[in-house]
């Protein structure tokens, strides 16, 4: 039981710092970013990479590969999704999935399609009431409740934060201040790509790496910010951990049906809520 | 019945956040009438427009229309009903053929149209309602621009496309949200004419920033501001009246009459 | 070419479209013809939701899954007459559609692609795993049909005329849809929605309908499929096909039944015959999706057309 639900908080972790950069473009550019699939592909691949160079060292090589990620997305944003801003929606999803498709045939060129496993970087684990849980995925529920408190402050507080929320919500009304808004909007999608490597270095010694782990996980993500409301940041905090705990739940009772079970979730929580996007 | 009520809204109120658009507004319009609603920019015409039409619901209120209380009732439910508007930015299919663009509204208005087998499988172009769209066309005088590309037209010639789309609907009330915003002086006399030879023949509510062109027009006029329904009644009296010289002319000197 | 020929073309639709694949059958071999024209029957369904509506599914897999699934439980547990396993086909993809459809159809833009995506993976799961006992899991299913009023389904060219018959009832089926006031308020409501509202449409039903029609046609198509390969695996329904159908959507110039048709001609053209050519097919597909996305948007057909009245317009000058 103890062990299910430090489980479902683990890929609620997850599946939080993933969905908020999904969340982001979802929210100021009203696109889905299937690119972000492969960025989150691309910090675990870089993870594994690296870590031969620090001779095993989980930290410095996740660093790398968080901070490697930020010109693929400033390139994504600046060549891709900027080009079609504004020109069509759907031509703009198109180009990003093309983008995918191009990244996960890079991948599998350079690392083959096998999938590689990767230990627990902490190797301990911690009695709590009598179980023993893995110190590392109790590090990313942390890291991820940390994350939510640095957005949280960085949204609120901050100048730069709080044009972001305020395009979230309107995008004209920013725009006539006078402020440019691409701008911010290429920060957020960098820093979005960024928390997206990070899931995937996060993950990867949970799961195993391989060129199609991004096709899953996004859409488990794209659930979270449908459940949690397009662009709202506490929103995307609770959907993810209550999504992370359904497939938890779901899958000690049968495995396969974890996943199908959160979409019948989203589709439950649409009929009841809908949302005009 | 020309003169009785044809559309009411009762302390119809609505806020964006901490904005009030239109705050508590009592407005009554009679079959026949003519009718203008004037106030700055900002002043919550187009909200109350909106309410009106069912764009969006109301915070609080009701709008009843031909008798019937339709607050919760969708947009396209209203226009079935007879109340028909047009946009303030004018508001037609760019992508599709002038002609194409007034097949629909024809084929709505159009009784002996409601065969949903007919509407999915039968031809769009027809020449007895492609005959009822180049009367509408005439009527606005854009008839030889029928085959044109939406998006090629002026925008002058989109606003009579757009008031054109209104009349094959074959309004019982027809609401005009600023109809000549953007158009040079020689659209303006058009639309005018326009509006002129359509005040006999249906119910009209024109929304309008510039003061001076609806006095010969409407038989009465409403002042909005800041959301609020400050003043109503004749035109020239309404002109007169030293509480709409303020809103108007006192506050904002940049004198909008032109 | 002339504007005129485009108006023959238009005309002649139907015949044209029967030569032109009784002609390609000796070239491409007949069972591959077939799949050629099941895959166009999959594109015009699809085509009407994305190129008419405005509405781009990453999910229509499923609905094709559907009707594959459908045709071959039929054979197996209820008739295995082709006719019959073909209506239980159409009949359960407007079944899911009408299922599905009241909650996809309110969305727009990346939530309708989405969502459809991810009903997509749930019918996977429940044709690979789920309802393994019925589809046979990951062996899929095997459907073998009897022969009724001497048509023996085992006969390839059985197969390929049937299809081709289909192919040109679902072509004048899309021309009689979109050349209606239906298909004009499906313009309508892809540039702007809440405009068609106010001509006093509930939009809502009209999105279903089209919905419901995407979703039955291309349950044809599945159901096709299994007659042509007499079996059906989860893999036909995988998500990342997707793809192939927004190809050839993009390619052969969406918002028009001659596009979708020239659309899945060139993509099953390229799918079969370049792969020998290419080993990255993946990286392929995407740079040429993203050419097609910022170079070529109307497609071949818009093209054709954008040529057509250009040449005309140079002659009124």
């Amino acid at each position: 039981m103890i062990s299910t639900i430090a489980y479902g908080l683990t890929i609620g972790g997850i599946f939080y710092i993933i969905s908020i950069g999904l969340s982001l473009t979802f929210g100021t550019m009203r696109i889905v970013n299937f690119a972000h699939a492969f960025i989150y592909m691309a910090g675990a691949y870089v993870l594994i990479a690296v870590m031969p160079v620090f001779k095993g060292l989980f930290i410095p090589a996740a660093i790398v590969a968080v901070i490697s990620v930020i010109p693929i997305g400033y390139v994504i944003e600046r060549f891709i999704i900027r080009r079609l801003y504004g020109e069509s929606i759907d031509l703009a999803i198109i180009a990003t999935y093309a983008v995918l498709l191009i990244g996960v045939d890079i991948t599998k060129w350079i690392w083959g399609a096998t999938p590689i496993p990767l230990s627990d970087p902490v190797r301990k684990s911690l009695p709590v009431l009598g179980v023993d849980l893995p110190v590392y995925r109790l590090i990313i529920i942390g890291l991820s409740v940390l994350i939510f408190l640095c957005l949280e402050i960085f949204f609120r507080k901050t100048l730069v934060g709080k044009i972001i929320v305020a395009g979230l919500e309107d995008r004209e009304a920013v725009a006539s201040l006078g402020i440019n808004l691409e701008k911010y909007f290429s920060m957020v999608f960098i820093l979005g790509s960024c928390l997206a490597a990070l899931g995937g270095v996060l993950y990867a010694p949970i799961t195993t790496v391989h060129p199609y782990m991004g096709f899953q996980v996004l859409l488990l993500c794209f659930a979270v910010v449908i459940v949690g409301g397009l662009g709202s940041m506490r929103g995307t905090f609770v959907a993810a951990f209550a999504l992370g705990m359904v497939m938890s739940v779901t899958g000690r009772f049968w495995g396969p049906a974890a996943e199908a079970m959160v979409f019948m979730v989203m589709a439950v929580v649409l009929i009841f809520k809908p949302v005009e996007v | 019945m020309p003169g009785d009520m044809i559309l009411e809204s009762r302390e119809v109120s609505k806020s964006f956040g901490e904005l009030t658009a239109v705050d508590s507004v009592d407005y009554q319009l009679r079959e026949g009438e003519s009718a203008g609603i004037i106030g700055p920019n900002g002043a919550g015409k187009t909200t109350f427009f909106n309410i009106l039409t069912g764009l969006f619901p109301p915070n609080s209120g009701t709008i009843l229309f031909r008798g019937r209380n339709v607050t919760k009732m969708s947009a396209d439910q209203r226009v079935r009903m007879g109340m028909v508007r047009t946009f303030q930015l004018v508001s037609v299919f760019d992508t599709l053929p002038v002609l194409d663009n007034l097949i629909l509204a024809v084929v709505r208005a159009d009784t002996k149209n409601r065969n949903v087998i007919r509407f999915i499988l039968g031809s769009s172009h027809t020449s007895q309602m492609e005959k009822v769209c180049m009367d509408t066309l005439e009527m606005v005088g854009i008839a030889d621009k029928s085959r044109v590309l939406t998006s090629d037209l002026s925008y002058g010639d989109k606003r009579k496309l757009e008031i054109a789309l209104a009349l094959a609907l074959k309004p019982r009330v027809l609401l005009l949200d600023e109809p000549l915003a953007g158009l040079s002086d020689p659209e303006i006399a058009d639309i005018m004419e326009l509006m002129n030879s359509l005040k006999d023949r249906l119910t009209l509510v024109i929304i309008e920033h510039k003061i001076s062109q609806l006095t010969g027009l409407v038989s009465r006029l409403s002042v909005m501001h800041e959301g609020r329904l400050i003043t109503e009644g004749d035109p020239d009296d309404i002109l007169r009246d030293p509480v709409v010289r303020r809103v108007y002319w006192g506050e904002d000197d940049s004198s909008d009459d032109t | 070419m002339k504007r005129s020929t485009i108006r023959t073309l238009e005309k002649f639709n139907l015949p044209i479209v029967a030569a032109g694949f009784l002609l390609l059958a000796p070239v491409l071999t007949v069972q591959r013809t077939t799949d050629f024209i099941i895959f166009c029957i999959f594109v015009l369904a699809y085509d009407l939701l994305y190129g008419y509506m405005g509405r781009l599914s990453f999910g229509h897999m499923l609905y094709l899954g559907v009707g594959a699934y459908a045709a071959a439980l039929c054979a197996e547990h209820i008739s295995a007459n082709p006719f019959i396993a073909i209506l239980t086909a159409l009949l359960s993809g407007a079944a899911v559609g009408l299922l599905l459809g009241p909650i996809i159809v309110r969305t727009t833009g990346a939530c309708f692609a989405l969502i459809n995506l991810a009903f997509n993976q749930v019918g996977f799961f429940l044709a690979l795993i789920a309802l393994a006992e019925w589809t046979g899991g990951e062996d899929g299913m095997a459907a073998f049909f009897d022969t009724v009023w001497m048509l023996n389904f085992d006969n390839r060219y059985v197969v390929f005329g049937f299809s081709l018959f289909c192919l040109l009832l679902v072509v004048f089926l899309m021309r009689r849809l979109t050349g209606s006031p239906f298909g004009i308020l499906l313009r309508m409501i892809k540039e702007n929605e809440t405009r068609a509202q106010f001509l006093g449409y509930n939009t809502y039903k009209y999105k279903l309908l089209a919905f419901v029609i995407s979703t039955t046609v291309a349950a044809f198509a599945g159901a096709l499929t299994i007659l042509n390969y007499t079996y059906v695996t989860p893999s036909f329904i995988d998500t990342t096909r997707n793809v192939e159908v927004i190809f050839a959507s993009l390619i052969g110039g969406a918002g028009s039944v001659f596009g979708a048709l020239l659309g899945g001609m060139s993509y099953m053209a390229i799918s079969n015959y370049l792969p020998n050519y290419i080993q990255r097919w993946e990286m392929f597909l995407g740079i040429a999706l993203l050419l097609l996305v910022f170079r070529f948007q109307t497609g071949i057909w818009g093209f054709v057309v954008a040529r057509v009245s250009g040449t005309d317009a140079e002659k009124d000058q």
